[in-house]
């Protein structure tokens, strides 16, 4: 069949994907790229957050209301990123209390009647 | 009705076997001097009613059958078409490379107009282009994973597709 057809290569970056992830289906290196992005952009977004009620806290100039504004923007802010970075321990204790493998979510297998990719 | 139908066939049956018949049987002519292993000798009738035989070459072997392939040129290049569109996946592949470059600008396209739709538009226009970067981008994301969903439902399906 294929003989007639042909084969059909991977585009240029899904092919350095799959190259990169050891010849498998790149898709999960992919994913985890993106959380990397994803958790990047919270840390910086975290990081103004803070700027921006160190910042009010400083032109509050002593109000009770504003005062408490900001600590509450800082606090959750501290909690969001908190979240952020456990959610990667949360991922692995779901797995590990669910499933007996800490890594069953963090490392998926794609498994089919002829096995698969880490299957 | 039927006597007519089983005329008609018998007929036809003939008139194939006699038309078979008389046709000429392909004689090749004898070139002098012989021709060489990828050429063959054909007559061509002159004007004045005599033959001429020569080497011809390019000329398929009918007994053996040949590749059409082998006989397209590539524009006005001397590439065989068969060398570089061997199959049918050799077209779709030029396809497929070429149509991210089209995808990519056209994203950024969507994307400039969507920042242009937020400067004009005030907060209605926000909400529309929020609507178009998030459906551009999420097609994007679609047509870059769209050869890992057929991989991964080459794995667990077991169905050889041709990736």
């Amino acid at each position: 069949m294929s003989d007639i057809f042909g084969k059909i290569e991977a585009p240029v970056g899904v092919a350095q994907y799959n190259t990169a992830s050891g010849g498998d289906i790149g898709i999960i290196l992919f994913a985890s790229r993106m959380l990397q992005l994803v958790t990047v952009g919270a840390g910086v977004y975290v990081l103004i957050n803070i700027v921006l009620a160190g910042i009010s806290l400083i032109s509050g100039s002593g109000k009770s209301d504003s005062y408490s504004k900001a600590i509450n923007q800082i606090i959750q802010s501290v909690i969001g990123i908190g979240v952020i970075v456990a959610s990667y321990t949360i991922a692995a204790l779901i797995g590990l209390l669910l499933f007996g493998d800490p890594l069953y979510i963090l490392n998926p297998k794609i498994c089919g009647p002829n096995g698969g990719p880490g299957c | 009705m039927k006597i007519n139908l089983i005329k008609k066939l018998f007929t036809s049956i003939s008139l194939l076997t006699l038309l078979l018949s008389i046709s000429a049987t392909p004689v090749f002519a004898a070139c002098n001097p012989p021709c060489a292993a990828n050429e063959r000798c054909k007559s061509f009738p002159l004007p004045d009613g005599t033959t001429k035989e020569s080497c011809v070459k390019n000329v398929p072997n009918a007994a053996a059958g040949f590749n059409l392939g082998d006989f397209f040129k590539l524009g006005k290049t001397n590439q065989n078409v068969i060398d570089v569109y061997d199959t049918p996946a050799s077209l779709l592949n030029i396809v497929v490379r070429n149509i991210f470059v089209i995808a990519g600008l056209l994203l950024f396209g969507t994307i400039i107009f969507a920042g242009f739709k937020i400067i004009s538009g005030g907060s209605k226009g926000y909400e529309e282009a929020k609507n178009i970067i998030t459906i551009a981008v999420t097609g994007f994301l679609i047509m870059f994973a769209a050869y890992w969903i057929v991989q991964i439902v080459e794995v667990v399906t077991g169905v050889p597709i041709l990736l």
